[in-house]
């Protein structure tokens, strides 16, 4: 299954749902924002992350929570491939995986030269090279509406909107709905972030046309994401952390019944072709259905 | 019965070439190129234009039996120019909407159906964005490396040992590839600026950037060139000009090398080391832009001349 992130407005909490969510899933998060990649990068590989700091255990989810500047310096002092890597075509989607932070991450580069010599285009195939080797992949979408967003949502089999309580953000998201719309990503979720519990969830839910799951505002949550953590590693409990555990019950429970298109598109079987063909690397369903996708 | 006529211009080197296309009924038309040199389509968000694939248009004559297509070409003007290379039915699935645009972005956006009838109408990612618009980030968002800071930053930089293989310094080096040329080929270091703010400067050979000399000295000059090629005098060359002269550089190097490969277009493939058609129009194009350089800088270097003994008289 691929699942893209997306919310049109830019800081409303895409690429901290769209790593939460991936940690409860269990999935690859993809940070497809090419030119502001901000997701937590992770050390490639046992061996760099005590060369660039011998204090590192790696075990995040071990209540050890590294500071943000420690993450920071990994963050520079990384290694290995990225997704600008993967889209100038020198490495292979797969390679670019580094499994090991605490989520499986296919990091983006952070320079804007990088940027510029990827081809967009050819983030369709990598994610799709991602989803056949380990399932479930979370694509984190950069805001606006422009083509980026529109590959993200073009090799993703369902959405999940990020938007916030604000008439900004909400006309985004309508928009960003309808983009998806356009692109055959089912709406799977809305995740309504920093509201409070009165927030309007039945109104949000009526316009998008998708359930509604609220975020709220956590400085527990903004922590661990500074500090390249999942919230449910640093604050098990939370009502952030909760809120991510039922976004991704949600999603499963679609997954389950096939009805985000279970397991990747296979190569020349692009969308609409009637036989979504579930391969299944680690959590793929093994449906064929197409129909009842969620809030088409 | 479906009939081609044509219009052809050249001017600067390139050949405008106009079809038009006249059918008694709506139905589906293919046409191809027969003029010898490589097809220019037009671009949507640089992506060939919907319908394009290769030297070969693929389109719908409407009711009004009445389609126009234009490309340009390197190629000499001949006739004919193209030709119809296979009819048939209208498919109502295929490029129903060849969009010129997305219009109005949300619930109007316009993606446009894939050319090729085997792809079941789906959308492509050249689709989304010709669609959408392209997400490249534009050259002169790319930092520029400039001298005072390079040469400041020269000594004694702990990084300077790092291998060239690291994330950050080999995103540098594609800046380096998009605004200098293959510096690495020649030997010459340059400081870079990461977006990040880190500044790495690995074994450097010099410490000026000949590729940010000012205008009069040899862009390709030797590591000892003297003191107008120092960093001083390249800052009062103007931004402008600089990256001017590097582009200039950069085409002069890849026609050189042969290579004729632009790192900058995001659609290349550094490993493939087969020559496309493609690469084969960049070639072309390369050509055409090396012999506008040569006009330019001709002009420019009269000009320069002029204004710099008016200086000189007012010194």
């Amino acid at each position: 299954m691929i699942l893209a992130v997306v919310g049109g407005k830019g800081g409303v909490g895409k690429s901290t749902v769209a790593y939460n969510l991936a940690a409860h899933l269990d999935a690859v998060v993809v940070d497809a924002d090419l030119a502001m990649a901000d997701l937590p990068a992770g050390p490639e590989s046992a061996a760099d992350r005590s060369a660039a700091d011998p204090s590192a255990d790696g075990d995040y989810g071990n209540a050890t929570v590294p500071d943000a500047n420690t993450a920071k310096r990994r963050r520079v002092e990384r290694r290995g491939p990225d997704l600008h890597d993967v889209l100038a075509g020198r490495a292979a989607p797969v390679e670019a995986v580094r499994e090991s932070g605490p989520v499986d991450i296919l990091p983006c580069g952070r320079s804007l030269a990088g940027a510029r010599a990827c081809d967009p285009t050819a983030l369709v195939d990598a994610v799709e090279g991602v989803a056949r080797e380990y399932g479930v992949v979370v694509v984190d979408c950069p805001a606006g509406l422009c083509g980026d967003v529109g590959l993200g949502l073009l090799v993703a089999e369902a959405c999940v909107l990020v938007t916030e309580p604000t008439p900004a953000a909400l006309g985004d998201a309508v928009r960003a709905r309808a983009l998806a719309r356009e692109l055959d990503a089912g709406l799977a979720a809305v995740a309504l972030n920093r509201a409070s519990a009165d927030a309007p969830t039945d109104l949000v839910a009526d316009r998008l046309g998708g359930p509604v799951t609220v975020v709220p505002d956590s400085p527990a949550l903004a922590d661990a994401q500074a500090a390249g953590c999942p919230v449910a590693a640093v604050a098990p409990g939370s009502a952030a952390s909760d809120a991510f555990a039922e976004l991704a019950t949600r999603l499963e429970s679609l997954l389950s019944r096939g009805e985000c298109g279970g397991g990747h598109r296979g190569s020349g079987s692009r969308r609409g072709s009637g036989s979504r063909g579930g391969s299944g690397g680690r959590h793929g369903s093994s449906s064929g259905s197409t129909g009842g996708r969620p809030g088409k | 019965m479906v009939t081609l006529d044509w219009d052809l211009e050249r001017t600067d080197g390139v050949t405008l070439v106009e079809l038009f296309v006249a059918a008694e009924r709506e139905c589906r038309v293919r046409i191809a190129n027969r003029l010898d040199g490589a097809v220019w389509p037009p671009r949507r968000e640089g992506r060939p234009a919907a319908g394009w694939d290769g030297d070969e248009y693929a389109g719908t004559v409407p009711a009004d039996g009445r389609l126009t297509v234009g490309y340009a070409t390197p190629a000499r003007p001949a006739d004919p120019p193209a030709e119809i290379v296979s009819t048939g039915p209208p498919d109502a699935t295929v490029d129903r909407e060849q969009r010129t645009d997305g219009g109005a972005q949300g619930e109007s956006v316009a993606v446009t159906r894939g050319v090729a009838p085997e792809r079941n109408g789906d959308p492509t990612p050249d689709d989304v964005v010709r669609s959408l618009g392209d997400p490249v980030v534009p050259r002169d968002c790319v930092p520029v490396p400039d001298a005072s800071t390079e040469s400041a930053t020269t000594d004694g930089s702990p990084t300077a040992d790092e291998p060239a293989t690291t994330g950050d310094i080999d995103d540098c080096e594609r800046a380096d590839e998009l605004e200098g040329g293959p510096d690495g080929e020649l030997g010459r270091r340059r400081g870079k600026r990461c977006p990040d703010g880190d500044r790495r400067t690995e074994a450097p050979t010099r410490t000026d950037a000949s590729a940010d000399a000012p205008v009069d000295a040899p862009a390709d000059g030797p590591a000892d060139a003297p003191a107008d090629t120092s960093a001083g005098t390249a800052l009062v060359v103007p931004g402008g000009v600089r990256a001017w002269l590097r582009d200039v550089e950069r085409r002069l190097d890849d026609v050189e090398t042969g290579a004729g490969r632009k790192p900058g277009d995001g659609t290349h493939s550094p490993t493939d080391g087969t020559r496309s058609p493609t690469a084969e129009g960049r070639d072309a194009g390369l050509g055409t832009a090396v012999a506008v350089d040569r006009r330019a800088l001709s002009w420019v270097a009269r000009r320069v001349e002029r204004l710099a003994s008016r200086a000189d008289g007012v010194r």
